[in-house]
Order: C-alpha cells, then structure tokens, then sequence
C-alpha cells in the first residue's frame, strides 16, 4: 500500500511520519528539484506500507516546486490513501488545501492535529461535524505527544481497503461556473490522455490554463511524422499532418476561447474556484468549530472604534497633536531659558579670558558674536525638539502614530495620490530626506514624483524647531500652541491643493488603495521611547556642532565686515539689501532675508543666523526671542513662520529630489514652485493681517 | 470572497484588516487566510513598513531621522499588476 502524507507547513507532518516510519526512512531529493524527499517503510498486520511525507504547501496550484511535486506525486503514483493533516488552531488556512486533495484524490483521511493546542485556546472543532461536512474520515491527533497517530494510520488503512472509491464531498460552484465545468469535462472525457486523472480536476485546470497541464499533455502526444514536404505531398494526411507539426493544440481550446470571448479568461476562473472554495469553508466553519470563550474585544478593538472613527478619528488626531505641541512648548519653557542663560554667561567667561590672555578683538568678537550668539541660539531650543521627540516617539511605539497616518490616508485619498504616499510624507515629518527617498515605494512614477515634489511642504523637525522657537517668543503659553497649530493646518491644506495641482501638471490619473494591517495598541516600553528620543536629538546636536558651527562663522565673517561700519552696510547687510525688493512687501527687514538665504544649506541655520544678526550675544542677559520681539511685529513674526515653513527644503533634499527623480527640469520646477508658493502665502497673510487690524 | 477582497483592494480608500472583515463578512483570521492565498497567486503583494525600513522596502539611509521608522513593523497589502488587470477586466456575466 502506497501512503502521502499531505498538509500545510509546521502541521506536524515530519513528527506523525517519523514516529510511523521510526529509522526506516530515506531522505533524498526529488528528481530534478531541490526539495527534500522523505519516504519510509512501515509494517502493519502483514501489510508492508510505504509513506512518502509530501512537501508542505498550502495550495496545489503550480506556483511553487512544492506545490508541484505534491499534486505530480498523487497524479502519478496514485497513493492508495492521501493522509492530510490539518491545524485545529488554524483551520480556515488549512482547508483550503484539503478541499483541493479532495478534487485530486479518492481516498483521503484527515488528521486534526494540534487539539491540544486549539482547546487551550477555547476553540473546539467538531470531528463529526467535519466529517460530515467534507464526507471524510477524520481522526484528533496531538502529533507532539504521540496521541492519535497510530489510530490515524489505521483509520488510513480501513479506508485505501475499501472495495470502492468513497463518496467525497465537492466543492459547489455557482451555478453558470459548474455549467462551463461540466462542458469542459465532457470535452475531455472522449480524450484518452485524460482518462488517466481525475476528469473534475482536469476540468478545473484546462479552464485555468494551467501551465504544467498543458506541457504534460504536449510531451505525452505523439508527434506527427516529421520530414515530408507539403509542397511535395499529393496526399491530404501527409498535408494535415505538416500543419500539425506546427501547433499542437491542447483539449478544450476551442471552448477556452469561446468562454474567454464571454470575459472568462484563466485569471477569471482561477479566482473564482479559489473564492468558491473559501465561500465553503466560511459556510461550514460555523457548523464544525465554536469558540467556548468566544473572542472578546480586545482593547486595540474598543479603542479603534474611536481613533479610526470618521466622526471622532479626525478630532482625536488633532487634539493629540495639540497636547504634543502644548507639552512640548511648556515643559521645555524653563530648560531653554537656562541652556541661553548658561551659554550667555560661558561666552562672557570665555571672553574674560581672551581679553586676559590678549587675544585679538576679532576673536573676542567671533567666540561671543559668531559662534556662541549662532550655536547658542539653535542650542537654547534643543530641550523643545527633544521633548518633541519624545511626544512622537511615545505616539509611534504606542501604536497611536499607524491610525494617525491611516487616517491621513483619507486626505491622500481627496489628493488623487497613492496611500503609500503617507509614509512617505510622514517619513519626511522627521526629515525631508527620507521623506523623498520613502517614495521608492511607490510603483507609479507620477505618483513618486507627486509626492516628491509635495514632500518639501512638510514642515521637518529642523524647520519645526525653528518655528517653536519664534513662536515661543511672540506667542507664548498657549497661543503658542495654537499658532503652531494653524500653521500645520495650513501646510496640510497646501500639501492637499499642491497634490491637486500637481496632478494636472504630471498628468497622473488614477489611484489605488490598499489594506493596512494596524499594529496592536501597546503601553510604550521606555527604552523605545528614551533611544529614539536620544538618536533624534543627538542627529540635530552632532548638526549643531559641525555643520551650524560653520555657517555660524560664515555669517559672522559676512556681518562683521568690513569693519568699522554699521551692520547693514556689511557683507550680511548688502546681501540682505539686494533682496529687499522681496523682503519688503512681505514685511521683511534684511536681516530676515539673509536668515532665509542661509537657511537653505541647513534649516537650523536660519536660527543660528538670526542670532547672530540681531547681536544676542552682544547682551548677555538678552535671548535671541527678546532680541527679536524688539525688532519684529507679530504679525511679521507669523509672516515670517509662514514663508519659512513653505520655502525651499535645504540642499540636501534639492540634491536627493534630483537623484530620485533623475531630472533636473522637476528638481528646478519643485524649487521655483515651494519659492513662488511660499512668497505668495506670506504676502496673503502680511496683508491680509494688515487689513484686519493685525501688526 | 476573494473577488469582494479584491474589489475592496480596487477602491480608492484603504481599509483596515478590521473594516475589510467587516465589509466581507467574515473573520480577520478568515481575511488573512485568503489574503497568503491571493498573494501566493500573485493577485496581491505586501510591503512591510515600520521596523524594516532601513534599507528595504524605503532604501532610504537617513532612519535616525525618519519620522516613521519604529519598533513596530506593520504590513501593507495591494494589488499588483495582474491583480489591477484581473479587477479592470469586464466582470463576466
């Protein structure tokens, strides 16, 4: 007797064949495949029994070298019994399987393996009730204790003894797909190839054009006599025979082409067996398992109706978004007026000491006026950016973040774009960089490009840490966290409209979505909220000490000389008056201006460059917020935020913008977009300020 | 229920597993199930987000200042090619 052992991987297949098969194996390979072959010996009542335990598939399609060998074996060997092994715990997924061993073989058993394991988890499968339901043998196993195996193979035994084929349930198809069954398997019943397997499945291959089908029934097809001329035949067989020599056509070909007329092609009916076989299993799953402690929701369930509702998703969002920036405003308050009280006072000690050791004015003045007023001014702000962080990091390993960013994918949705866009844009809320390399996910070129040209308009943390900067100093407390608020909703909004725009410019049409698997909620652990707290920080720091400590001399050098005259007659002040003529209708005095040129190398560097200019350092016991609130209205100071959150990203965004898109008419046409777009928003904004009585 | 998954997969919004179980009718270990098998006939891929971003399904280099890279990996399902094409194509009468 000649045995398969069938099912799923991780089954428990290999541990029922071992225990059967004992040191009676042979391991090897299948002929021309690189998958394991595992056959053995076992002796019964008499009865020499040979097992093969078949690779583990979940299918028997002809996708996978293991899907093919399993049903080739059960085709050629026509094992006596077929032994299929199924998870109690995870039963829909290895149905499938047994439901196509059903259309494949006559005899099979099923072993329900991993009772032990189900019941545990208060699921009970009903062995009766799935017998019945498939018209099948089937027997509990606990493969890992040794229980109910030697029953399985009995049972095997009883049943590849049996003097006739038993009756084993079918899969019901619909009614217009079991008709076109039907007709294909009375084509091929007159065809003598295909007496030699099972007529049903044969039906259901031809219909799905299967490939291995069609190269089994062309190698096994005598081949007409080759050699004969046709032009030199008198005889009409010789002619027909030629014409055969050049395409051998399959059974059912006809009636293939006559469905696929009728929209049914091979895709078509692939799917719909598979579906039909799904559909029975969600139909009998009822009857042959229950739960005894049926799933309750879980807290991820109960808290998702709320965070992903329509109505109360979007308010949620927002209010935490709120707390995270009021939490990041007020708890930091106290850290950056002591991190700018503690720099002012160690440039004045550093100086003290210059003069005492004589150094030259000019070094004084780089220490106090370049490097510490320039640095100073982007350290006072690390406590906020690092608290910041930590919000974020807390939202990401809660679970929180994934709903917010499904939730954004509705906005993406009313943008045309692509749902993978969102990662994209939310990568690019740390940093725009990654932000425009995330859009390698994307399939669609038009997508990518979209969505790296929108990306710059998403406010990274360096530009965030700017702008809590100002806004703590012209609006502090609360207002503050409204301001910031707006501003986010402004650049949500722009990012929307820009999408929409850039649609009709790229010429994209069509969008696809996708389903999301959301990570569970989870209480945040702290070493996966402090770490990435600490990279993000030190990443904006190690930028502190290298990259703003250099433009920080740079600016200082250009606001310094020449010497002897006042600053807006320096190099800065020169700069900043040749680009007055944009500056002014915006309310911008130069030293803005230069601020904004500079913070095109690196977004921290206007920071650093607007403490420099407005000469922070010069007054110890002055921060660069008072500093600025003295020279600055807020209405300049929201005009300002405005512009600044919407120009140009830095340079090394423009760079990668031009390596992913590989163009540099896009790369220049996204520049000149974020420039026109941010000059007229910030004009909208200054005026319209102005009109309504704001200064 | 594959065709209504794919149909799902072809509408302009994106769905949770939970609302797409909902939409089907069935359980999300029932979705899952014949989400491996849509995927394993190559009418549907996945993509992982979240925790393999470094250097995989983003390629960007830049993670300690991604704003999405996190310890928790989460999987994103979409229709491919042929899964575009099977949905697009007249449904047969």
């Amino acid at each position: 007797m000649k045995i398969a052992l069938v099912g799923n991987p991780n089954v428990g297949k290999s541990t029922v064949f071992n225990v059967l098969t004992g040191s009676n194996q042979q391991v090897g390979n299948w002929a021309g495949k690189t998958v394991e072959r595992k056959s053995g010996m076992i002796k019964r009542d008499q009865q020499t029994i040979e097992m093969i335990d078949l690779p583990g598939t979940y299918s028997l399609t002809a996708y996978s070298q293991e899907e093919i060998i399993t049903r080739e074996y059960i085709l050629r060997e026509n094992p006596d019994v077929v032994m299929a092994m199924v998870d109690a715990s995870n039963i829909e997924r290895n149905l499938y399987l047994v439901l196509q061993i059903l259309e494949l073989a006559p005899r099979v058993v099923i072993g329900l393996n991993m009772v032990d394991l189900a019941e545990s988890s208060g699921i009970t499968v009903h062995t009766v009730e799935l017998a019945k339901a498939l018209n099948v043998p089937v027997v509990e196993i606990v493969a890992a204790k040794g229980k109910g195996i030697e029953s399985f193979l009995t049972e095997a035994i009883r049943v590849g003894m049996l003097p006739q084929d038993p009756l084993q349930s079918k899969v019901p198809y619909l009614v217009e797909i079991e008709s076109k069954v039907q007709a294909m398997e009375k084509l091929l019943a007159n065809n003598t190839w295909a007496t030699k397997y099972p007529l049903r499945w044969l039906a259901l291959k031809r219909l799905e054009r299967d490939p291995e089908i069609g190269q089994e029934w062309k190698s096994s097809t005598p081949k007409p006599v080759k050699g004969k001329d046709k032009d030199a035949c008198c005889d009409v067989g010789d002619g027909a025979s030629y014409e055969l020599q050049k395409t051998i056509e399959l059974p059912g070909e006809e009636l293939l082409k006559k469905y696929e007329e009728e929209g049914w092609n091979k895709d078509h009916f692939e799917m719909a067996f598979a579906d039909a076989k799904y559909q029975y299993i969600s139909q009998i799953l009822p009857k042959i398992r229950t739960h005894i402690n049926p799933s309750k929701p879980t807290w991820t369930d109960v808290i998702d109706r709320w965070t992903l509702s329509p109505i109360w998703g979007y308010p949620i969002m927002f209010a935490v978004l709120a707390l995270v920036f009021w939490g990041s405003f007020v708890a930091s308050a106290p850290l950056g007026g002591a991190i700018s009280q503690g720099m002012a006072w160690m440039a004045e000690l550093i100086v003290r000491l210059l003069q005492w050791g004589h150094a030259p004015e000019f070094v004084q003045s780089l220490i106090r006026d370049g490097i510490f007023a320039g640095v100073g001014a982007v350290l006072a702000f690390v406590p906020q950016i690092a608290i910041f962080f930590a919000f974020f990091s807390l939202m990401q390993d809660s679970g929180y973040l994934a709903r917010a960013a499904f939730l954004g994918d509705r906005f993406m949705q009313l943008m045309g774009l692509h749902g993978k866009s969102f990662f994209s844009l939310v990568s690019g809320f740390g940093c725009n960089v990654p932000g425009i390399m995330a859009t390698r996910t994307l399939e669609d070129p038009k997508d990518r490009l979209i969505t790296m040209l929108i990306n710059p308009l998403i406010p990274c943390v360096p530009r965030l840490g700017v702008m809590s900067a100002v806004v703590a100093a012209f609006f502090p407390g609360s207002r503050g966290t409204v301001i910031m608020l707006s501003l986010l909703t402004l650049s949500m909004f722009l990012v929307m409209v820009s999408a929409l725009f850039l649609r009709r410019v790229v010429k994209q049409t069509q969008r696809s979505a996708f389903v999301m698997e959301l990570p569970l909620y989870h209480i945040p652990t702290l070493r996966n909220v402090l770490l990435p707290t600490w990279q993000k920080t030190y990443s904006f720091l190690r930028r502190a000490w290298t990259f703003i400590l250099v433009a920080s001399i740079v600016v200082w050098v250009l606001s310094s000389y020449p010497q002897g005259v006042p600053m807006n007659a320096t190099w800065a002040g020169t700069m900043g008056g040749w680009l007055s003529f944009i500056g002014a209708p915006l309310g911008f005095d130069w030293r803005i201006m230069v601020a904004i040129v500079f913070g095109f190398t690196a977004k921290e560097t206007t920071l650093s460059t607007l403490g420099i200019l407005y000469g922070v350092a010069a007054n110890a016991s002055q921060s660069i917020a008072q500093a600025m609130t003295g020279a600055m209205t807020p209405l300049n100071a929201y005009t300002f935020l405005v512009v600044y959150m919407l120009y140009i990203p830095c340079l090394a965004s423009v760079v990668t913008t031009y390596k992913e898109s590989g163009s540099l008419g896009w790369t220049s046409f996204g520049v000149a977009y974020n420039l026109i777009l941010s000059f007229i928003m910030g004009w909208i904004v200054f005026h319209g300020g102005l009109a309504l009585g704001f200064h | 229920m594959l065709t209504s998954i794919m149909k799902m997969l072809a509408r302009k919004e994106s769905l949770s597993m939970a609302q797409l179980a909902h939409e089907v009718g069935c359980t999300i270990k029932e979705i899952e199930s014949a989400l491996e098998q849509m995927e394993h006939m190559g009418y549907i891929h996945r993509q992982l987000f979240g925790q393999s971003c470094s250097g995989s399904s983003c390629g960007t280099t830049h993670c300690e200042s991604c704003g999405f890279a996190s310890s928790e990996a989460f999987i994103v399902w979409e229709l491919t090619e042929r899964g575009k094409t099977m949905v697009d194509t007249q449904s047969p009468k």
